[in-house]
């Protein structure tokens, strides 16, 4: 018996295989690209060894590994697993570490660029070459070759440009990059610039000019718009914000996204610029707008109780295989609404929430693999509830 | 002025602070002879040479009363009454303390000279400057300090300790931020451990106006390398050139001070031999003082930075370097 296992977050991407043999099973693992490290452990039996993978297996799966071999890459495609970023509450203060299973690393054009590498672009206090750096690694050979971009802060010291040059400039440039699959426009820390103050403008000219674009993240809510949201070929959107716009969402629910798998959504609160509410929701949840979605995070949100009351009765739960309304502020009017879902749900993830242990425990009954963890810095008090990301 | 090895030693402190009962302690412990202790309340009262010997002065902080003589004597009203982390008179207290500073002529571990000059942030950015070290550039902050368009700074008191008054601000045409460890009550701008945001213009307008006549430096406000346990820099121990004992000091928030209840983190996780030797450069500023605490800055990629130089910046619990505290490493230095 042979099972491959691999896990993926901003931090990290690694892989973890058990060859079971006779009664003995040995476990290989490491960083994704590396060789890993193995240990071969033996038991008193083949049974004995069996038990133990087994068991093994069932711990790496409940901690977010997943299978590789189910969704082995054809070319070019991107795993499914690549698509979340930010899992729990501290990663949101990280710069990616990592970009759908690749190390993303700060472009320097004066070294020799690689092709196994996620660059990221962005404009430093102190020399601000962000748009020379991506005309330089997009005129060399390995542009060609690779498969994601990140960019990072494009305002410098100051907070006030948004985002058009770079899309401009990346629009300009998508003929140079072939193979580009994944683009992350946008990997900002509160210290470099508060999400709600990050200035977005439309997104559609990106999708648009990477036709092959299979995942697009995007952070900051101030300007975002989707004013043609079509694409044929575009697997995962995540849209990160302090507060999302109802014109987003309502464009979203005209979308045409036929391959869309993953939908992520950071709705934020109304004091920074949230005016989705439950009805901008509905056009999605009725389902059929994206028939091959699997995921559905409605995250970061001060509405969530609200919205998970509408969740249990939505036709597009009957497709979901995760739900994430994690790092919001749900409490157990929430919880008890939750409890009604019933469907092909396997996972469901409220990490930083205000459920009370009891609550956590009925929904930890449901047959679904749960998340429900707090930050261990959170702020527990009934009264107050804030999102993970406000200000 | 460099102390002699067999003259006594001489304390200068508060006595009822840990730092005093601490230092007092570790002497104890490493077979040495009981200093002569001079309190600071006595001595702004009673004003008289010390006894010659080898001068340690260490902080007049956290004292109230202390703090009511230096305002008194750096020209401020006397028996000025502050409440518990009332931030005021920050010139007068530290005109009284560079004052009394210069009343010292005893050989000491830090000079009073040097002493003075780390406790004027405007001053220590300077000699930084002229030694060629990187920093983020800085200015004297006028009332017209966020006229500009937009922008992002931070704001110090040029006399402040630790993180007291430290403001992390950032504006655009459409709003206006101000992350800082203060309270607002009844008129009165208090120190807090809490780092509070404020949005209200007002807020933001009544910090600065309290705080901006009282002394300030803005301060390019450069994004902190992001780690695992939040943004990082270094607070750096040098004693007698070399740099000893380091703590990675990580905060969610831009102020990564321990006492504010941020982490400790691993120095490992960074690249530490620049960081290190660009804490021994900023040290060799300050020829006349033995040991100084040096803050590090980590951009986002992680190079090196000077920030802070702190004369009381060896308060370094439970922290050990070469098997020594960082009091016992400035002990076996001094004699």
């Amino acid at each position: 018996m042979r099972r491959e296992l691999i896990y993926m977050d901003a931090k990290s991407s690694k892989f973890w295989n058990i060859q079971l043999e006779g009664s003995s099973h040995t476990v290989t693992y490491g960083r994704i690209g590396s060789a890993g490290q193995s240990a071969t452990k033996p038991f008193a039996s083949e049974e004995l060894a069996r038990k133990d993978a087994e068991k093994l297996i069932k711990e790496k799966l409940g901690k977010g590994y997943v299978e590789a071999g189910a969704e082995a890459p054809q070319t070019g495609q991107l795993l499914s697993v690549a698509f979340p970023s930010i899992i729990h509450k501290d990663e949101v203060h990280r710069n990616a570490g990592t970009f759908v299973g690749q190390r993303v690393v700060d472009y320097d054009s004066a070294k020799e660029p690689r092709s196994d590498v996620a660059y990221r672009f962005r404009s430093d206090y102190d020399h601000d070459t962000m748009m020379e750096d991506l005309e330089h690694f997009a005129s060399s050979a390995v542009a060609a070759q690779v498969t994601a971009l990140v960019i990072g802060t494009w305002q410098g010291g100051d907070s006030g440009e948004d985002s058009g040059a770079i899309i401009a400039a990346l629009a300009s440039h998508a003929a140079r990059f072939p193979r580009l699959v994944a683009l992350y426009l946008g990997d900002i820390v509160s210290d470099e610039i508060e999400m709600s103050w990050i200035q977005q403008v439309d997104l559609s000219p990106l999708l648009e000019a990477f036709p092959q674009l299979q995942l697009l993240r995007a952070r900051g809510g101030e300007g975002l718009e989707l004013s043609r949201p079509c694409h044929a070929n575009l697997r995962a959107l995540a849209l990160e914000t302090g507060g999302m716009n109802a014109r987003v969402v309502n464009s979203l629910g005209k979308a045409e996204f036929p391959n869309l798998e993953y939908l992520e959504l950071w709705l934020g609160t109304e004091d920074y610029g949230r005016t989705t509410s439950v009805e901008d929701l509905q056009p999605i949840l009725q389902g059929g707008r994206f028939p091959k979605l699997k995921y559905l995070g409605l995250r970061n949100c001060d509405i969530i109780d609200e919205i998970a009351q509408a969740l249990p009765g939505a036709p597009l739960l009957q497709q979901l295989e995760t739900l994430d309304l994690s790092l919001g502020t749900l409490g157990d009017q929430g919880g008890r609404a939750l409890l009604e879902i019933r469907g092909p749900l396997k996972r469901l993830n409220l990490h930083h929430n205000y459920l009370s242990p009891e609550m956590v425990r009925k929904l930890k009954d449901m047959p679904l693999s749960l998340d429900a963890t707090n930050p261990s810095n959170m702020e527990a008090d009934e009264e107050d509830r804030y999102v993970a990301v406000g200000e | 002025m460099s102390p002699s090895a067999n003259s006594p030693l001489v304390l200068i402190g508060n006595p009822e602070n840990r730092r005093i009962q601490d230092y007092l302690a570790t002497l104890q412990r490493l077979g040495q002879p009981e200093p002569l202790c001079y309190a600071y309340e006595d001595l702004l009262a009673h004003p008289r040479p010390v006894a010659a010997g080898r001068l340690r002065i260490d902080s007049p902080g956290e004292n109230t009363r202390v703090a009511q003589l230096l305002i008194e004597k750096g020209g401020g009203p006397p028996e000025v009454q502050l409440e518990h982390g009332e931030i005021a008179y920050l010139r007068e207290y530290h005109r009284g303390y560079c004052r009394f500073l210069e009343t010292i002529t005893a050989s000491c571990l830090n000079s009073p000279a040097e002493i003075a000059v780390m406790f004027d942030k405007w001053e220590s950015h300077q000699r930084f400057q002229q030694a060629g070290l990187p920093r983020p550039s800085s200015e004297l902050a006028t009332p017209e300090v966020l006229k500009s368009r937009s922008g992002r700074l931070f704001l110090k008191p040029l006399h402040g300790s630790s993180a007291s008054g430290v403001c992390a601000v950032r504006w655009t045409p459409a709003r206006r931020q101000l992350i800082a460890p203060l309270s607002l009550q009844g008129g009165k701008l208090f120190n807090t451990l809490r780092v509070r945001t404020y949005t209200d213009s007002l807020d933001i307008d009544f910090i600065l106006n309290q705080l901006i006549p009282q002394g300030m430096i803005a301060e390019e406000w450069i994004p902190k390398l992001s780690l695992p346990g939040g943004y990082s820099d270094l607070r750096v121990l040098v004693v007698a050139g070399r740099a000893r004992h380091r703590v990675l000091r990580q905060s969610f928030s831009p102020m990564t001070n321990l006492h504010l209840g941020n982490r400790r983190g691993d120095p490992d996780q960074v690249d530490l031999e620049p960081a290190l030797e660009l804490a021994e450069k900023a040290a060799a500023c300050f020829p006349d003082a033995l040991y100084a605490g040096v803050d590090i800055l980590l951009d986002s990629r992680g190079r090196p930075l000077v920030g802070e130089i702190n004369a009381f910046g060896d308060l370094l619990p439970n922290l050990s370097h070469q098997g020594e505290s960082a009091y016992e490493a400035i002990i076996r230095s001094s004699l």
